[in-house]
């Protein structure tokens, strides 16, 4: 069974459709890629894939998540999904994180709620500390004491993956997750996700307006402009060789931008 | 006689922290300079310096020899005739009450330019790649990118010799990306740029000179190819060694 399944996706404000109907599925394990410039409409598959689309917007079709439909669900139905089946990262994590509450406590509620779940008794202190030593952020113990503003982007980042991961989710959904973040920094988190993926065996959805980064984390994707999907296929052959004409011009930009990078080691 | 000398020049916004620390650099008429760093590294600082919003707190920044003074008003008025600058967000920096040709115009009125001045707006309006009929059009009825030639047509409007751009395609989609970055190219023929950056990519592209910022210091400097044929800093290295690749 797919752990992520969307068929015939439309998501309209009002009469004006933001994505048209969108098919895609993702099976345990699997790694797949949204393509899309602004107003390509990934950020809201994202949104209704775990059923957070913002008041004002009605999505049709059908969206599900390890075989339970999550459009027309009433939330409450949903919170059991989120964080078992799916858990999300987002671009910005200064937003993502509560500014007035310190990291410990913002892991810890994802933890006590999986330990709820599966109805164990967990020392929520030593989670804490193992996650973010998982996420690989140095100084666990003095992180998990601190607030939000007090941590760098990345650690901030990083704590965001570990809240995410704090859920033990099949799949992990990551938009833009390193947009943020300075370079240095981008290529430590995406290093992150991709091992954290593959020891955890999650599947990952993955959102990114950038082709070279898409390209070194998923295997598959799919090219979106103005809400429908133009492109799909293995990573490697729609980055090389591909077809429509969108896309044609999205990559001739992105090599444009390589070519002069192309000297260095 | 280098157009702009930047001599040893320090900075910080509190006492307790520099900003920026024994920064020197020269820029040839006529080249175009990529400054590039991460955030913290203190490239936009360094912008503000030149734009004479800050006053360096050591050292100096000479423009065509003479040494540019924020406090003198007589003499920032004929600086920013010289000197025009291009921001990151094309939303916020063009006034939306404003017609796009009152925008244009601006710094040919407080610049006190004489002239036609339709004529002039027109033509950077072309020169921009835009109509010159949307001058009776507000800033809300055009995209980023259309917005960012707008931006870039009230920078060019007085013809100034040195335009400073300051991540002036990085809120920019990609394929918009690349036709502005084409719009820097032909303008760095026409004058002297100084394009600040994170993105070694848009500046390997665009700029022949390059200078590499880190926490306030220059750590490499020299011309772009040779600095990423060769980079010769640990930091430059790791930087070059972080962009993500397209698949060949």
């Amino acid at each position: 069974m797919s752990l992520l399944s969307i068929e015939h996706l439309t998501i309209r404000t009002g009469a004006q459709p933001l994505v048209s109907d969108l098919s895609l599925t993702i099976a345990p394990g699997q790694r797949l890629g949204l393509i899309g410039e602004s107003g390509s409409g990934k950020s809201l598959t994202a949104l209704a894939a775990i059923g957070l689309l913002p008041p004002g917007l009605s999505a049709g079709g059908s969206v599900q998540l390890a075989g339970h439909e999550v459009v027309g669900t009433r939330d409450a139905n949903l919170t059991r999904l989120r964080g078992a089946v799916a858990a999300t990262v987002f671009q910005e994590p200064l937003t993502a994180l509560d500014p007035l509450m310190r990291v410990r406590s913002q892991i810890a509620e994802p933890l006590r709620r999986r330990a709820r779940r599966d109805g164990r008794r967990i020392d929520v202190e030593r989670e804490v500390v193992d996650l973010l030593g998982l996420v690989a952020i140095a100084e666990p113990e003095r992180v998990a004491r601190s607030y939000p503003h007090e941590i760098s982007g990345g650690q901030r980042q990083r704590v965001a993956i570990a809240m995410a991961l704090a859920c033990r989710p099949q799949l992990l959904i990551a938009d833009e997750p390193t947009t943020a973040l300075d370079v240095t920094t981008q290529a430590s988190i995406l290093e992150l996700l991709d091992r954290l993926v593959r020891e955890r065996n999650m599947a990952l959805l993955f959102i990114s307006h950038d082709l070279p980064i898409v390209s070194g984390i998923v295997d598959d994707v799919i090219v979106l402009r103005r809400g429908e999907a133009v492109e799909r296929g293995a990573v490697a052959r729609v980055l090389t060789r591909p077809e429509h004409g969108y896309t044609q011009a999205l990559v001739a930009a992105a090599h444009r931008f390589d070519a002069g990078l192309e000297r260095a080691p | 006689m280098s157009l702009l000398e930047v001599e040893h020049v320090g900075f910080g916004y509190s006492r307790d922290r520099r900003t920026l620390d024994d920064v020197s650099l020269a820029l040839e008429r006529g080249s175009a300079l990529g400054i590039v760093g991460e955030s913290g590294s203190g490239k936009t600082t360094l912008l503000r310096l030149l734009l004479g919003l800050n006053r360096p707190s050591t050292g100096s920044i000479r423009f065509d020899g003479d040494r540019l003074d924020a406090g003198n008003a007589a003499f920032m008025r004929i600086y920013r005739r010289k000197v025009q600058a291009v921001f990151q967000d094309p939303y916020s920096s063009l006034d939306p009450r404003q017609t796009i040709g009152r925008i244009v115009s601006e710094p040919l009125r407080a610049l006190r330019i004489e002239g036609d001045h339709r004529g002039i707006v027109a033509e950077a309006l072309t020169s921009v790649g835009l109509e010159r009929g949307i001058v009776e059009r507000y800033p809300h009825q055009f995209s980023g990118g259309q917005r960012q030639r707008i931006a870039i047509a009230r920078a060019i409007v007085a013809r100034p010799q040195l335009l400073l751009a300051d991540e002036a395609v990085s809120a920019l989609d990609l394929s918009t990306r690349v036709r502005i970055v084409e719009l820097f190219q032909r303008l760095a023929t026409q004058m002297t740029l100084v394009f600040v950056s994170h993105d070694l990519g848009v500046v390997a592209a665009l700029c022949d000179r390059l200078v590499i910022l880190q926490q306030g210091r220059v750590v490499e400097a020299g011309g772009t190819r040779e600095i990423l044929s060769r980079p010769a800093h640990p930091y430059t290295i790791s930087l070059l060694n972080s962009v993500p690749r397209m698949p060949a």
